[in-house]
């Protein structure tokens, strides 16, 4: 018995202490692993092992190569792959029957397990960017069992092939061309490997050259060039370079898409179609889908895209005389669609995928397989009819005879989904990895509260009278709709699962977890999370249509009273949206009015230097001006939030006397590199003044690393990475916290002492300079790079805080406790009583990420830029969402959470005891009283 | 061999005077201005001596701005504010502006006012601050303090002292642990003690 219990005491504490408890985890934070929008000719379906059931590979415009399971969306492995260059543009490729994908990203060629997503093998081509990668299907003329080899082009004014073994990526020839033509494409076939490069003529056409190589040797065999450089203007123009099929060929148009022009690769031969517009409307896209396989029959579709309409057309090749011809038609209709190849066996099939139905034809005949409808699926948030980008499709087939067909198909609202036999299994949103700013915005039901309140206080008695009376009138409506809740409501808290009440609507709950995360994406969309009810997406809209190619970097969210403004990056103009809907809001809240009113000298970065100027602009000169040291770049600008409440101005030592935080609320964090000495300097500017308050140096200094910075309250944080090759004892990653004091003695305020205000610019009225902090710094090694730091927020700032930090090697998020980063530690020494009274505990130069501070847990969140805080209406709750690429939220209760009760905490068993005492007390009162009467009758 | 021999004090009073050159303080001046906030261009307000590494700093000349001819309107922004003047040098090199803003209420004659001049690693000021404040005395002196701040070296992690072996592979200056005799000899006198004396009354 005593075992047993004392087991369960151990059990107790354990759980008691973690940070992040067992039963919240999973079920307070909640994460989108995202890999990107999924490009077409990166993404295919693959089967795991030769025979086994296929997964969709992709390499994203994130550069983030993933495995999704088809059947319910999730990501089976993912790999983030690094370019030197920020290109968006890779190569993945999978041979027929291996259990290795390759993928080239500039420089980078990998070799991946399909099945677990590890690095079998890598290549590095040095400086050069990857142009193209092909999988050799046949090795001299036979399959072979091991790796298929790969062979990639590569090198600017010179082309360069290497044939990569399959198995071990080494080098296996080289072939260098030095015709200084621009290397465009490699193109294999079952004997020859053909590498085709673009030579300029004088009159500025191309002039499309194929080589064709011995994959045995790599020496060139042959060569020809094709006289396209009357229709060949740019590199655009070409659509298609047909790889591993059996006759490869390649497919360009001239700038007007009125003629389709094809070559067979190897032969010289050009046959030309002239492409019929239907109509008015104007050919805008012309795409060729061929198959990859190489035993299938070589046929290929033409897909022709104008504004409002689409068609295609199918062609068929004969092997023998090399020829060309035109199949069939598949009719146009309305809207964008979408083609996809798939091949089963030696044949091969086309999915058309329009806006309502699913088509599959044989390419063989214009006979339609398969024709599904494609189910309206539910509303998510969008109020846009979304078009397809494009699809990848699979096909089952048995005999000839089709059974199924699915399609991951990327939809331009940045849903990528899979569709079988027309039902959407799955959807991903993957607009989300493109996240570039992110902001907290309440449930309005509040502010619009305060706003109706204002109105009536504002108004004369009886105008205030009546407008109170419809109020009122107005909320009784909501009366019999929280009557028929109620009794569900209460049955709910009873029975102690508060997961039972879950609201599905965005309803205002009492402990305020249910808050709007509002992002803006790099491609112009607006997307509003829940935060209360594990991110949901609340409203998806597309907002600005960018220009082609332009990305919407520095949205700056400002929301006010259930209003988002935000400026239009294409017009420049401000626009308004409803934050509960994301409905375009008629009247415009102006930009920057609020701030200007309140903030009157701002700051801004201009070149090197960091300059004061009047918030209104009233004033083009500067007010102030702070330039780093001579050869020092500034490197980040962090200033203190301007929503930071901080509940005590001191801090109680363990005596009871008190040390005065030094708080200002223009605090700005500036901190600098200089390449040359190798160092990092920081400095602390009054963002009033302009007046320098602490600065620092670091020598050193590993200058290429990441630097990350913060301020919050009284106490700034920085860590940097020291250089290697320093000689100093310590080596590798630290974390610096300075925290800020009025004074250095206790129960002192300095020269401040009872002045109760205090200007940055006016002369101070106290005897004395109180415009200096004291300052107290220590200085940690920390085992990983930090790449980012934020601080938690709660609503008065009597919980402490907590500083994030996040860890980009192992793909999580840290929460440190503020006493472990308390720059007041004792050094050398274990602390006094009173001390220890304090909280403060003895230094020790390395702070190790205790597993219990890792609020991301088992979750992998990769590519995480930044981190936003807010608070909820709990003190001791501060929810958090990071983004980036991946996209994580999370609630967290640094000092515990002290004003909520526990899940474990039993309503009924407490009712229970209650009601069984009350009966008891009825039942006992009567004996008792009889008791007494008679004790008194007996004396 | 006369050559060298000639070369010899030649290059010894060369380094001799590289050494005092490195090891006297190198003296700088500095000027610093003010400019109020309508003004155009900026008018001389001070002209600073000062010395690195040994921070000494003394003011050669002193003209402080005529009074605002308006009055003081605490509350209000944008341009037109007379009451702030701006205080900071121009940049050798690039001719830009470097300073901090300050009220002109500073230059008034009841407070002590302090001119503050960061300088980084090689002694060149990169930036200037500015404090007023007001005396015990209720009169300050005219000309103001002047201060030289160096940049700090910032906090270095403590490390641990490393434990020092000798050659024999011992802790040095570890103490040799006693023997449990040693340690405990006034337990077993005690007991023998408690023997002797109890064992002499049981007959």
């Amino acid at each position: 018995m005593r075992p047993q219990l004392l087991l369960a005491c151990i059990a107790w504490l354990a759980t008691s202490t973690l940070a992040v408890f067992e039963d919240d985890a999973f079920n307070v934070d909640y994460h989108h692993q995202l890999v990107g929008l999924p490009q077409q000719h990166t993404s295919f379906f693959h089967p795991v092992r030769p025979g086994s059931g296929a997964v969709l590979y992709t390499l994203s415009d994130k550069l983030v190569l993933g495995a999704i399971s088809p059947k319910d969306g999730s990501v089976l492995w993912r790999q983030l792959l690094k370019a030197k260059s920020n290109t968006t543009n890779g190569f993945l490729r999978a041979g027929e029957g291996q259990d290795i994908v390759v993928s080239a990203v500039d420089g980078q060629v990998a070799g991946w397990s399909t099945s677990n997503g590890r690095m079998a093998w890598s290549h590095d081509i040095g400086e050069y960017s990857v142009r193209d990668l092909e999988i050799l299907e046949l090795r001299d003329g036979k399959e072979t069992d091991g790796g298929k080899d790969a062979v990639v082009l590569f090198g600017d004014k010179h082309p360069i092939v290497r044939r990569l073994d399959g198995n071990t990526g080494q080098v296996k020839w080289e072939f260098v061309d030095s015709s200084g033509d621009l290397p465009y494409q490699i193109s294999a076939s079952a004997t020859t490997i053909y590498l085709v490069s673009l030579h300029t003529t004088i009159l500025n056409g191309l002039k499309i050259k194929c080589a064709s190589l011995n994959p045995v040797t790599g020496h060139k065999d042959d060569q020809y060039t094709l006289s396209s450089d009357s229709d060949l203007s740019s590199a655009e123009s070409i659509i298609f370079v047909g790889a591993n099929s059996a006759s490869p060929i390649i497919a360009w148009t001239d700038k007007s898409y009125s003629v389709l022009k094809i070559n067979i690769i190897g032969n010289k031969n050009v046959a030309s179609f002239n492409i019929n517009p239907h109509g008015a409307e104007s050919v805008e896209r012309v795409v060729l889908h061929a198959p990859h396989h190489i035993n299938s029959v070589s046929h290929f579709l033409v897909h022709y895209q104008t504004a409002k309409h689409h068609w295609a057309e199918v062609y068929h090749i004969d092997l023998r005389s090399h020829t060309v011809s035109k199949a069939y038609d598949l009719p146009r209709l309305a809207g964008k669609g979408t083609f996809s190849t798939s091949t089963s066996d030696a044949n091969v099939y086309f999915t058309r995928i329009t806006e309502d139905e699913v088509i599959v034809v044989s390419s063989a005949s214009h006979g339609v397989l398969g024709r599904w409808p494609i189910a309206r699926h539910e509303n998510s948030g969008t109020f846009e009819r979304p078009s397809h980008v494009h699809a990848v499709s699979e096909v089952a087939a048995k005999s000839g005879t089709l059974t199924s067909v699915r399609s991951a198909v990327l939809s331009s609202t940045g849903d990528w989904q899979l569709i079988l036999n027309g039902e959407s299994q799955w959807r991903r949103l993957e607009a989300l990895a493109g996240t570039t700013t992110a902001a907290w915005a309440e449930l309005h039901e509040e502010a619009a509260l305060a706003h109706e309140l204002e109105l009536e206080g504002h108004s004369n008695v009886l105008a205030a009278y009546t407008h109170r009376v419809r109020r009122h009138l107005q909320d009784l409506q909501k009366l019999p709709e929280w009557l028929q809740n109620l009794p569900k409501r209460l049955l709910g808290s009873f029975g102690g699962s508060r997961t039972a009440v879950k609201q599905d609507a965005l309803e205002h709950d009492s402990f305020g977890f249910h808050k709007l995360v509002i992002v803006a994406t790099e491609h112009g969309r607006l997307i509003a999370l829940d935060a209360g009810s594990s991110g949901k997406v609340v409203w998806n809209i597309q907002a600005f249509n960018l220009a082609p190619g332009t990305k919407w970097q520095d949205a700056e969210l400002h929301i006010t009273e259930g209003l988002l403004t935000v400026q239009d990056p294409v017009s420049g103009e401000t626009a308004s949206f409803e934050t509960l809907t994301g409905k375009r809001a008629l009247h415009s809240a102006t930009l920057g009015s609020r701030s200007a009113a309140s903030t009157k000298i701002s700051y801004d970065l201009a070149g090197e230097e960091l300059r004061g100027v009047f918030a209104d602009r009233s004033n083009a000169s500067p007010v102030w001006d702070f330039k780093p040291s001579e050869g020092e770049r500034i490197q980040a600008v962090t200033a203190r939030p301007t929503e930071d409440p901080v509940a005590s101005i001191g801090k109680v030592l363990g005596d009871r006397r008190v040390l005065y935080k030094y708080l200002n609320p223009n605090l700005v964090l500036v901190t600098t590199v200089s390449d040359s000495a190798r160092s990092l300097s920081v400095y602390l500017l009054d963002s009033v003044s302009g007046s320098v308050l602490y600065s620092t140096t670091h020598s050193d200094v590993d200058v290429t690393r990441t630097i990350s910075s913060t301020v919050s309250e009284n106490w700034l944080a920085y860590s940097f990475t020291l250089d290697s090759s320093s000689v100093s004892t310590s080596q590798g990653h630290e974390l610096v916290v300075a925290e800020l004091f009025e004074s250095a003695i206790p129960n002192d305020r300095g020269p401040l002492e009872a002045s109760s205000n205090y200007s940055s610019m006016q002369p101070s009225h106290a005897a004395g300079d109180g415009a200096k902090p004291y300052v107290v710094a220590q200085s940690y090694h920390i085992p990983e790079e930090i790449s980012r730091m934020a601080v938690t927020q709660t609503r008065q700032g009597i919980t402490s805080r907590q500083l994030l930090v996040v860890l980009a090697e192992s793909n999580s998020i840290v929460g440190i406790p503020r006493v472990f980063i308390d720059p007041r530690r004792p050094i050398g020494r274990d602390p006094t009583a009173t001390e220890a009274a304090e909280g403060l505990i003895r230094y020790s130069p390395v702070i190790e990420f205790d597993p219990k501070w890792y609020l991301t847990h088992k979750r992998e969140v990769i590519g995480i830029k930044k981190i936003i805080t807010s608070p909820a209406l709990l003190e001791s709750t501060s929810l958090v969402f990071a983004y980036g690429l991946d996209v994580f939220g999370t609630r967290i209760s640094p000092s515990f959470s002290f004003d909520v009760l526990g899940k474990d905490f039993n309503k009924l068993q407490m009712l229970a005891t209650v009601a069984a005492l009350g009966i008891g007390t009825f039942v006992v009162a009567p004996l008792v009283r009889r008791k007494h009467i008679n004790a008194r009758w007996q004396l | 061999m006369r050559l060298p021999a000639l070369l010899l004090p030649l290059s010894l009073l060369f380094t001799s005077l590289l050494a005092q050159s490195i090891s006297t303080p190198t003296t700088h001046t500095l000027q610093i201005s003010a400019w109020p906030l309508p003004a155009a261009s900026s008018t001389p307000l001070a002209r600073i001596t000062y010395s690195y590494p040994s921070l000494n700093a003394s003011i050669d000349s002193w003209t402080p701005p005529s009074p605002p001819t308006a009055k003081p309107k605490p509350d209000r922004g944008g341009a037109g504010d007379t009451d702030l003047v701006r205080i900071g040098f121009h940049d050798p090199v690039t001719q830009h502006w470097h300073g901090v803003v300050t009220s002109a209420a500073s230059f008034d004659p009841q407070f002590q006012r302090r001119v503050s001049l960061h300088v980084d690693g090689k002694g060149v000021v990169f930036h200037v601050g500015f404090a007023a404040w007001r005396t015990a005395g209720g009169n300050g002196k005219q000309e103001p303090e002047v201060e030289v701040v160096p940049m700090r070296r910032g906090p270095e992690p403590v490390l641990n002292k490393p434990v020092v072996v000798s050659e024999d592979g011992k802790v040095e200056g570890a103490v040799a642990e006693k023997t449990f005799l040693q340690k405990y000899w006034w337990a077993l006198a005690l007991f023998i003690l408690v023997q002797v004396v109890m064992g002499g009354g049981d007959k």
